[in-house]
């Protein structure tokens, strides 16, 4: 069975997680400082565009939070925390086993769990995806490979890998409201 | 199985099943399951009074009929969600207020969908 991994990472994991049960801070740039609000820690994508870097302290950039009316967050290490339990918790439905790395980021073992990779592709396609829960098999978008040509493999596994890597991505945004973003590969030092 | 030290065991103890869990019962996917204090009376007339604590689930499919949790303009209102022909409203279920016709320049989405209102009495 062909070995395949996942890494999986928040993008901007507090400021995201600060949007969640705020939906009109989607319309604006969003920082989270670090304790006793010291310096930026997190920054949302519009924030990294006005050039608000990681470590940069708050006093140096209020003329731009003043200007571009920048949300400012405290850490709210107790909402980051539940959000992440609800990231990993989602996660596991999608692989035979998981390492949680930080309080963003995991590794998936996803061997085993997409059974389309195994060399006698033909077949894979056809028989069941036994791991995973059934609404998963059912909404799982597997292209229909017909006669597959050896050397189309490493493309056709390309394309099932962006499929269940996409799954993953809508169902975590879905779930838990945190977009993240995943690197797929043979090795996890790749991934 | 108890273990029996002494004494006669329980004729009960064939018979236990698992006491009512709530969380198990409520709850059908605890990692996109939130808890939402209601405030206002626009849903008054479906069970939903203020200060009622809503079960959302994010991971249910939002459905014409549904009560769902919408986003509208930046803002949070708790509504019935119904699709007449190609028209999505959201539809308050007290006679004071009125339905809101989503229109696609709106700001909208749907943040979750509600399964159960727990109101105290």
């Amino acid at each position: 069975m062909t070995k395949l991994f996942a890494l999986v990472d928040c993008n901007n994991f507090y400021a995201s997680c600060e949007r969640v049960f705020n939906p009109k801070l989607e319309d604006r740039p969003v920082i989270v400082l670090s304790n006793n609000d010291g310096c930026v820690v997190s920054k949302c994508d519009r924030a990294k565009q006005l050039g608000i870097k990681t470590g940069v302290p708050l006093f140096k950039i209020k003329p731009l939070v003043q200007e571009h009316e920048i949300a400012v967050f405290s850490s709210n290490y107790a909402l980051y925390g539940d959000l992440s339990q609800r990231l990993m918790e989602t996660l596991t439905n999608f692989a035979s086993e998981m390492e949680v790395y930080s309080i963003d980021e995991a590794f998936l073992d996803l061997s085993g769990c997409i059974s389309s990779f195994d060399r006698d592709a033909q077949k894979a396609v056809d028989s069941p995806l036994s791991i995973l829960p059934e609404w998963i098999k059912r909404d799982l978008p597997i292209p229909i490979v017909r006669g597959l040509e050896t050397e189309d493999l490493s493309e056709f596994c390309a394309e099932v890998a962006f499929s269940y890597g996409e799954k993953i991505r809508t169902t975590v945004k879905q779930w838990t409201g945190i977009p993240v973003s995943i690197g797929i590969a043979s090795a996890i030092r790749l991934a | 199985m108890q273990p029996v030290s002494a004494g006669f065991p329980s004729p009960a103890e064939d018979y236990i099943e698992g006491k009512l869990d709530l969380n198990r019962y409520l709850v059908k996917h605890p990692a996109a399951t939130f808890f939402v204090r209601v405030v206002g009376d626009s849903m008054i007339d479906a069970g939903i009074h203020p200060k009622d604590m809503l079960i959302v689930d994010r991971a249910i499919l939002p459905t014409s009929g549904k009560i769902v949790i919408a986003v509208v303009n930046g803002e949070l209102t708790v509504k019935r969600l119904r699709q007449v022909k190609e028209k999505l409203w959201l539809m308050p279920d007290n006679s004071n207020y009125q339905p809101l016709q989503i229109s696609a320049e709106m700001d909208f989405l749907i943040w979750g969908v509600v399964t159960t209102v727990i109101h105290s009495v």
